[in-house]
């Protein structure tokens, strides 16, 4: 009877697809992501894939396809077979290339609900650097001295829209203060722009500006989580000193929204198990962000709340000039 | 000094065991192969790599990466002269006079005197490197965007001096790749600039797709339907290159390695600028300029040497602050913090055994490159035995193998076609494409760099004669730009005065 069924379904061309769905994985996964390799969204998902690998048994493939801040890539995987075979490392691109098109009055490339998250993998709070030279011992040294002189502080950004340019907007708009904006064409170049001091300060992954911090070239003056960063123990939140301004720096994993459940259940629990895997776990330690993992349920409203706040940012700035 | 050495013995120490030095050879392999294929660049050829290094040692994985780039940049030179198709931006320049060498039967003595003068400025980076990374560091913070846009400015208006060939046509060139290379996001508002629509356009061309259409197919699309002369068969003697080529070729290596290794280690700077003003300082220096771009062994050795010497200063800043200036440098920072390994300020103290291992491998790794490489000089002009007919369908394929796996990119295909039909009728009017290119990879730099500082002072101009290096370097521009008119406004004169 079995034979019989199959037969009947290879003649009507399903047996393909009817196959893949009675075991899923049954061949090479790709992660295709927008972001070029060396970033931390390019090593989270170098670090969790030979992990991956093993849980689901299929080998995974990693395609970097950068361009146009993350577009090229992040359309491909929207556009991709919802077949659960290709699965991203995504950040927040998701809400903010939309945002940028709204803002331009274009119509969307792609939209947030095209997407389906699986699970988020870290999540690090961006960190306040000041080159060490800035007289400003804190946080509030700098905002009084950006209140008596506004529009005049420079800060770098890795570029337009990036989360970094998006981080300081934030507390600029929750101090009620102006800086001049120097926009850079990563993260690498504006860190250098601070350490030269052709900026006095950015916003930056904890990782980004630890090395420096602790050489005593650049100065934490503030961390923007809900608690203190691990990596900054002395280190203030802006919450503390009476300032709303949380923005992390984070990666999780997303599928299309049209992948059938029981293969999202798949990869939920694939992913489960890979964040406790130690391989795992000491690679995620030493990229400097730990892993911060949160299943699909809690990820969903977590990455809404990220996206809303990701989404009015850029619609404040506005268009630039 | 003593302190040196001694630091760089405990490198060799880590460098010089069995395990490293396969690796080394791994690298350097796989480097000089992704270097000779068109389109496939360092990057990739590290980024493939990235998962297998994350399972070794620290120093072995930075040999074995590290190796992949400067293998890369040997490689590179050897698509340029053979077939006329630059392996990687840094080798524009080369597929002028090197495959006018070829075409003449001395492609051994080209590709001979790109891996020796490769290996000299290697080794002479690594002793730079070595002696000044923590100083030059530190100067190389102090170029901010004011300072590019006018060394930039500066570099422009030094090369259109200092190239001695029609300055209309080169400049018309290097207009259009200025233009060119307005096309994509506009980086300082987020507009997209003439790019139709077409989100791959918003990255601009690509410099791949055009220097590859531009050279390489043109290059074929030439030899079509025309009598071409073949290259003459070489002998084995002829692989060695004569007492006179080796004698000229020792200057431009040592200039190309101090021009390349300063220009290398300059934040936001391009290194392919090094090779092209390799290139001019030795057309200029020349006795006989007429010679080049008719097979002048100068203008291979300069540029090569220049482009290896670049590669070397731009670990640098990596090295010294932890700093990566472009994408191989970022590459390289996230293995070695995947590896616990965290690049900053106190990476040389912290972790001496790493940064004289790594110094340590670059002598190593450019001694594997030359012994790698001047074997493969008689296999590679082999292959200029094959007849046209088999041997221009498979350069094509290899064109458009390696245009299309950099970004998987159907469109960057388009875009080298494009630029081929553009070459080629660009080439029949008599006009040097080099240029193009060179502009291309200038725009967006100087255009950032110009808007990055108003935006730093708030639009005032002024910010360019506000610090004392950006002045500097306008002013060694302008006063370029007056050596060149003066001569013709003073004839002027003296003709109004003897009328």
């Amino acid at each position: 009877m079995r034979t019989f069924v199959a037969v009947v379904m290879a003649l009507m061309g399903f047996s393909a697809q009817a196959l893949a769905q009675e075991k899923f994985p049954s061949k090479p996964i790709t992660i295709l992501m927008g972001y070029p390799p060396g970033g931390s969204t390019d090593t989270t998902a170098r670090a969790i894939a030979p992990v991956l690998e093993r849980i689901l048994g299929q080998p995974i493939v990693i395609q970097n396809r950068p361009g146009a801040a993350a577009l090229v890539g992040t359309l491909a995987v929207a556009n991709a077979p919802p077949d659960g075979y290709t699965v991203t490392v995504a950040t927040t691109q998701l809400a903010l290339l939309p945002a940028v098109d709204r803002v331009f009055g274009r119509p969307p490339s792609f939209t947030r609900d095209q997407f389906a998250p699986i699970a988020l993998v870290s999540a690090e709070p961006s960190v306040l650097f000041v080159n060490a030279t800035q007289p400003w011992r804190n946080f509030q040294e700098m905002i009084e001295d950006a209140r008596k002189r506004p529009g005049q502080i420079v800060y770098a950004s890795g570029g337009l829209y990036g989360t970094t340019h998006l981080a300081i907007e934030i507390v600029l708009k929750a101090t009620g203060t102006k800086m001049r904006h120097l926009p850079t064409a990563g993260g690498g170049p504006a860190l250098t722009a601070v350490l030269g001091n052709h900026a006095a300060l950015l916003a930056a992954h904890p990782a980004v500006g630890g090395p420096q911090a602790r050489a005593g070239t650049l100065r934490a003056i503030g961390t923007m989580g809900s608690k203190r960063a691990e990596s900054f123990p002395d280190v203030p939140t802006l919450k503390e000193l009476g300032y709303e301004a949380e923005y992390y720096q984070w990666n999780g994993l997303f599928t299309q929204a049209k992948v059938p459940e029981p293969i999202i259940t798949i990869w939920r629990e694939a992913v489960a198990k890979a964040v406790k895997d130690p391989e795992f776990v000491q690679a995620m330690e030493r990229l400097g962000s730990g892993i911060h993992y949160l299943d699909r349920d809690e990820f969903r409203p977590w990455w809404d709340e990220d996206s809303r706040k990701t989404e009015e940012t850029v619609q404040a700035i506005g268009k630039v000039q | 000094m003593a302190d040196t050495l001694q630091n760089l013995l405990l490198g060799f120490q880590v460098v010089l065991t069995p395990s490293v030095l396969i690796y080394a050879f791994l690298g350097c392999l796989i480097g000089t192969i992704v270097g000779v294929l068109p389109g496939l660049g360092p990057l990739a050829g590290m980024s493939m790599l990235l998962p297998i290094s994350f399972g070794l040692p620290p120093t072995t994985a930075i040999v074995l990466l590290a190796g992949i780039y400067y293998g890369a940049m040997y490689g590179g030179s050897t698509t340029s002269i053979l077939m006329r198709i630059p392996g990687e931006a840094a080798s524009v320049i080369t597929c002028i006079d090197g495959h006018e060498m070829a075409r003449q039967g001395r492609a051994g003595p080209a590709l001979a005197i790109a891996a020796i003068g490769s290996f000299v400025a290697g080794t002479g980076g690594v002793v730079m490197l070595m002696l000044l990374a923590p100083p030059l560091a530190s100067l190389a913070l102090a170029f901010g965007p004011p300072e590019v846009f006018a060394l930039l400015l500066m570099g422009l208006l030094v090369l259109s001096y200092i190239s001695s060939g029609p300055m209309p046509k080169s400049l018309t060139m290097a207009a259009l790749g200025l233009l060119l290379g307005m096309i994509g996001i506009d980086p300082m508002s987020g507009y997209n600039r003439f790019s139709a629509g077409i989100p791959e356009l918003a990255d601009g061309l690509g410099v791949i797709p055009l220097a590859v259409g531009l050279f390489g197919v043109s290059e074929i699309m030439l030899t079509f339907g025309a009598r071409v002369m073949r290259p003459m068969k070489p002998r084995l003697t002829e692989l060695v290159p004569s007492r006179e080529e080796a004698r000229s070729s020792v200057g431009p290596i040592w200039r190309g390695t101090v021009i390349g290794f300063l220009i290398g280690i300059i934040p936001g700077s391009a290194h392919v600028l090094s090779s092209f003003v390799s290139y001019a300082v030795e057309k200029r220096l020349s006795r006989h300029p007429e010679r080049f771009g008719k097979g002048a062994v100068e203008g291979v050795a300069g540029p090569e040497s220049a482009n290896n010497a670049a590669a070397s200063g731009s670990f640098v800043p990596m090295l010294a602050l932890g700093v990566p200036l472009g994408p191989v440098q970022a590459i390289l920072i996230a293995v070695l913090i995947v590896l616990g390994i965290t690049p900053g300020p106190l990476l040389i103290t912290q972790h001496p055994e790493l940064f004289w291992g790594f110094i340590a491998s670059m002598y190593v790794g450019n001694l594997v490159l030359l012994i790698l490489n001047l074997p493969l000089v008689g296999l590679f002009v082999w292959f200029l035995r094959i007849p046209y007919a088999y041997l221009y369908p498979t350069i094509l394929l290899c064109c458009i193998v390696g245009v299309y796996t950099v970004n998987s990119s159907m469109v960057e295909l388009l875009i080298m076609a494009a630029a081929g039909a553009a070459g080629y009728l660009l080439r029949r009017l008599q006009y040097d494409v080099a240029p193009i290119v060179l502009g291309y990879i200038l725009s967006p730099m100087l255009e950032m760099s110009f808007r990055q500082s108003l935006a730093m002072s708030g639009g005032d101009y002024l910010i360019f004669f506000h610090r004392p290096f950006a002045t500097t370097l306008l002013a060694i521009g302008v006063g370029v730009l007056l050596l060149d008119i003066a001569p013709s406004l003073l004839r002027r004169r003296a003709h109004q005065t003897a009328d």
